[in-house]
């Protein structure tokens, strides 16, 4: 069909229009034809009315401002032909798809058991923290139960060995002076109460160290998701 | 840390061209039922037509994917008329709906855009009514 291009230009605007048409494919072949047409038309009046040059300057320039074969298509076809349309980057897309499946994954899975151990460790320092927080203070006030009990009557605990038959409670250098004994036992037994209960109070810190690691966790991963999701959505807008 | 600022810049980066682009093709569209409320166009008239109007610049060939939706969605017909010099022209021009839709998104965008400016003057004027406080920060920094 020549529509009075010069046959040089004819070939240029030939060209331009069978990578439009290779990228219909799909599309029905009326529709597909009225398309190819309707830009071969425009080609040809832009081309008219363009004067600087000559012809081959003439109709690169047209095509430029015409744009990529793709330009034309977008939001005619399905989303992936028009992202695939967008042409020299299709392999790139195919090669980081390979590499992430080939790398990504298995670094993802260890990614994940990193994160899952961090969690199950900073978990197990909570609870071991805390563990050793309560167990001093309910020591620390057995103990200082039993101090306080040697100081107001030393010879309960004797008839508690007594009873026993063995010697549970000692002294030790403390045998001639159990009340002494006593209210050492009683300073000691406080300490370790406010040592326990200070190791209570501190743990919040841990425990926000650990909520904040958790947060840290969630936005990443809320971030990363409204990133891919908004990625994906773009090209369903026109 | 260093890593999540870098990231959240090239996000907003591609977030900024993302929305400039959403901008200009919604008011591309509303420009082309403009431009073909005052008369019926082929392809290539449209362009240049909207061009000497001073139409945002892209690429001629990105009108046809939105008279095609707008062809789809009736607001807009077309038909081959034969041209005297070169092949015949496809011709476009509102249907009915496309002529209220046309009016009515017009009569919005106005809205919008005085709306848009307001707001505009306003967030602008609050940070002259308060010049100390730039002079305080300065002298902070200089500490």
């Amino acid at each position: 069909m020549n529509n009075g291009f010069p046959q040089s230009v004819e070939k240029i605007v030939n060209d331009y229009l069978e990578r439009l048409a290779s990228r219909l494919k799909g599309m029905p072949d009326g529709d597909r034809r009225e398309l190819v047409d309707e830009i071969r038309s425009h080609i040809f009046e832009s081309y008219v009315n363009e004067s600087a040059g000559d012809e081959i300057e003439r109709i690169l320039a047209v095509l430029r401002r015409l744009g990529d074969p793709a330009d034309v298509i977008s939001s005619r076809m399905p989303q992936a032909v028009t992202r695939l349309g967008k042409g020299k980057r299709a392999p790139l897309y195919i090669l980081a798809g390979i590499l992430i499946a080939l790398l990504g994954v298995p670094l993802g899975m260890g990614a994940v058991a990193l994160l899952v151990g961090l969690l199950a460790g900073l978990l197990g320092l909570l609870i071991a923290f805390y563990g050793a927080g309560v167990s001093l203070v309910v020591a620390g006030f057995l103990t200082s139960v039993v101090s306080a009990i040697t100081i107001v009557a030393p010879g309960f605990i004797y008839s508690f060995n007594d009873a026993i038959g063995t010697e549970v409670v000692q002294f030790g250098p403390f045998q001639h002076n159990p009340q002494l004994a006593g209210i050492i036992g009683l300073i000691i037994s406080l300490i370790v109460i406010g040592l326990g209960l200070l190791m209570l109070w501190s743990g919040k810190y841990i425990w926000r160290g650990f909520r904040f690691v958790i947060v840290l966790i969630g936005q990443k991963v809320r971030s990363i998701f409204d990133h891919w999701s908004r990625k994906n959505a773009k090209p369903l807008r026109i | 840390m260093d890593v999540r600022i870098l990231g959240m810049a090239m996000y907003q980066n591609d977030e900024i061209d993302n929305k400039i682009t959403q901008l200009r093709k919604g008011i591309l569209e509303l420009a082309i039922l403009s431009a073909l409320h005052r008369k019926a166009h082929y392809g290539y008239s449209l362009v240049r037509d909207m061009a000497a109007a001073g139409v945002l610049d892209l690429k001629e060939g990105t009108i046809y994917p939105i008279l095609s939706r707008l062809a789809k969605e009736k607001l807009v017909q077309s038909e081959w008329v034969e041209s005297n010099q070169g092949p015949p022209r496809k011709y476009y021009s509102l249907t009915c709906s496309g002529r209220v839709m046309c009016e009515a998104l017009n009569e919005e965008f106005r809205r919008l855009v005085r709306l848009v400016d307001n707001i505009a003057t306003e967030s602008v004027s609050i940070p002259q009514s308060q010049p100390g406080k730039r002079i305080i920060i300065g002298r902070q920094d200089n500490e």
